[in-house]
């Protein structure tokens, strides 16, 4: 079963890919949200981000920690699945054949597609930012991910004739509407506050791109050597059988 | 299971088929992986926000 041993090795890519990005983020993402939310708490009102009595949440400090190391693995779990199955299936019909430094490139176009791609149209935010209504964004999200995937794709691996479609498809996500914000990015009333958390802003663009990149090229890599050192195992022969 | 089919004496066409064709398995993998995408990046129930909060900001997923 190809399909069990991608989720094995989906388990193991995500855990080591979850765990660089934790340590990442940890150290240098996760202060920063944390001084923007000094300026939220002690500001405005967020509307839809109001951390009512009745919603749990886990207390600052350790727990909090906790549960951003089970979502950050839970994601690298999520994403080397879909990495795992593209490449198997890839490498499977012989449109490609798997190698470390292919898996950068890998790792490369996944930090493009999923944090470039949609950074480009709406940047990473961090709380207390103004934006658009929340479910527009995330529609958006979808749109501009799985655009620049499908055009990356299309791009490295469909026959030439078919490659000015990846083109299209990379294109369609900035053409539609983007829900941007109108307005002031701070809404709070103190202007030096506005001029932290602008500060702060252009501070978290970066450290969450590096963060991020580090997280996909762990991804990738990791999902590269698993995918021919385990997944592959066994079925070399028949892999080469299906090439002939 | 798969490297069972290569010692089976089937015709190479037929075990290449055996390998090749497991579409259903491929999507079954990537759809393992998008609702989990989902669940960490989107499901609004509040206390998923609260748990998934600062990865869903570090993330760059539409979050507040």
């Amino acid at each position: 079963m190809i399909f069990r041993r991608i989720i094995y090795s989906a388990l193991l890519v995500g855990l080591l890919a979850g765990l660089v990005l934790s340590v990442a983020q940890i150290t240098t993402v996760n202060p920063i949200i944390f001084a923007a939310e000094t300026y939220e708490v002690a500001g405005h009102d967020h509307g839809s981000h109001d951390h009512s009595a009745e919603a749990w949440a886990p207390e600052d400090g350790f727990e909090r920690t906790l549960y951003t190391v089970f979502a950050n693995v839970s994601a690298g779990i999520g994403f080397a699945a879909i990495l795992l199955a593209l490449m198997s299936h890839l490498q499977l019909s012989g449109i490609t054949t798997l190698s470390l430094p292919k898996g950068i490139l890998w790792g490369g176009a996944g930090f493009v597609a999923v944090f470039v791609a949609p950074a480009i149209g709406l940047p990473p935010e961090i709380p207390g930012i103004e934006a658009a209504a929340l479910e527009k964004r995330q529609l958006w999200w979808v749109l501009a991910v799985v655009g620049v995937a499908i055009g990356l794709l299309i791009i490295s691996f469909a026959p030439i004739k078919y490659k000015a479609l990846g083109l299209v498809a990379l294109i369609i996500p900035y053409i539609v509407n983007i829900p941007h914000h109108e307005g002031p990015a701070f809404a709070h009333p103190d202007p030096s506050a506005v001029e932290a958390l602008t500060s702060l802003h252009s501070q978290f663009i970066v450290n969450s791109a590096l963060s991020n990149l580090l997280f996909w090229l762990a991804l990738g890599l990791v999902a590269a050597w698993v995918l021919n050192r385990w997944v592959f195992k066994g079925i070399v022969v028949n892999h080469n059988d299906a090439r002939a | 299971m798969l490297s069972n089919s290569s010692s089976s004496g089937l015709p190479a066409e037929s075990q290449a088929k055996a390998v090749v064709a497991s579409p259903m398995q491929t999507v079954g993998a990537l759809a393992f992986g998008l609702v989990i995408i989902f669940a960490v990046g989107f499901m609004p129930v509040e206390a998923a926000h609260n748990a998934a909060h600062d990865s869903r900001h570090a993330l760059a997923f539409p979050c507040h």
